[in-house]
């Protein structure tokens, strides 16, 4: 067969099988149920892989942090070996950090021998009793500009 | 043809769409060869066309309602076929057969149908898509254009060089 022109081309193509299904209609909708069921499957898996990688993660982060200031972990129960259990159950990932931070602090206030409480020398704002005003200011005054000092606008 | 068949698909989908299998049996009767062909074209492997099929049927069964508001049935219905063929192929389903291909038309001159086949799967890609959704889809470049996402002009341009190319190949492969 030599050139061809295009219709004779076109008819030819169309007179031609490129392919045909290979299952009748209740097979096709089966295999696709299927595939669609494990696209799901699979879509799943994959957001639980990323929420263990983030939890993971934000382990990761409170080692981290709890090992630069210090802290060593007991095995098994996550609780603070270095400075004395505290017979909690640890919080683990993120939160861990904030709660392990003042836990050190506390303890390390301690061997300063500093309490949590302000001390008596520390200024303490009174109680307010009600009144505008009945309050003596707490720390040194300053002074108005009449009495020598500067004047604040 | 064009608008009695898109008639005839929107009606298959207003039956679809409300939970009729009938309308699935017609689609099916009419348009699951030239879905196939489609899928063939993209993927190069019958068992992989199976799937695309199998996977664009359950989706248009588990439409619903939405089907009854679908405007050019005939294009969504390639464009569906041609979405699944891509997302397995993202998702490494299958690897493309085509492009690669090191057998020609003349290694295996066996009937038309394979000659044919083989030329076609020899075009480049945007051009094949063109042209069996055109020949075997009997979708207009301008459908075929919204398919694909290219402007009926190109559409039909691409058609152009896939059949002179066609006709070179098949040419090549008769003569020997």
């Amino acid at each position: 067969m030599g050139a061809t022109s295009d219709d004779g081309l076109e008819a030819r193509l169309r007179a031609a099988s490129l392919s045909a299904p290979g299952c009748g209609l209740d097979d096709a909708l089966r295999r696709g149920k299927a595939a669609r069921a494990r696209q799901e499957w699979v879509g799943l898996a994959r957001l639980a892989a990323a929420a263990a990688v983030v939890w993971l993660l934000s382990v990761a982060v409170g080692a981290a942090v709890d090992r630069s200031i210090g802290v060593i972990h007991g095995v098994g129960r996550g609780v603070v070996v270095a400075a004395g259990e505290s017979g909690k159950p640890s919080p683990c990932g993120v939160l861990s950090i904030v709660w392990r931070r003042r836990q050190v602090e506390e303890m390390a206030l301690e061997d300063w021998g500093c309490d949590w409480q302000p001390q008596g020398d520390t200024p303490v704002r009174p109680e307010r009793d009600g009144r505008r005003g009945s309050v003596e200011p707490v720390g040194p005054r300053r002074m108005g500009w009449r009495e020598g000092g500067r004047a604040y606008v | 043809m064009t608008s009695d068949a898109d008639e005839r698909l929107r009606e298959a989908f207003r039956l679809v769409s409300r939970g009729e299998r009938a309308g699935l049996e017609q689609i099916w009767a009419e348009y699951s060869r030239p879905l196939h062909n489609y899928a063939f074209a993209l993927t190069g492997s019958q068992e992989e066309a199976d799937d695309v099929l199998g996977e664009v049927m359950a989706t248009i069964a588990a439409q619903g309602r939405k089907l009854a508001r679908v405007r050019e049935p005939r294009a969504y219905l390639f464009a569906a076929v041609r979405n699944r063929a891509w997302a397995r192929k993202r998702k490494g389903a299958f690897r493309a057969r085509l492009g690669g291909q090191q057998e020609t038309v003349s290694d295996r001159p066996l009937d038309d149908d394979y000659a044919v086949r083989q030329a076609v799967i020899a075009l480049p890609a945007e051009q094949r898509e063109v042209v069996v959704l055109h020949i075997w889809g009997g979708l207009t470049f301008e459908e075929a254009g919204r398919v694909l996402g290219i402007s009926p002009n190109t559409a039909a341009s691409r058609y152009r060089y896939a059949l002179e190319k066609l006709r070179r190949l098949m040419a090549d492969g008769s003569d020997e």
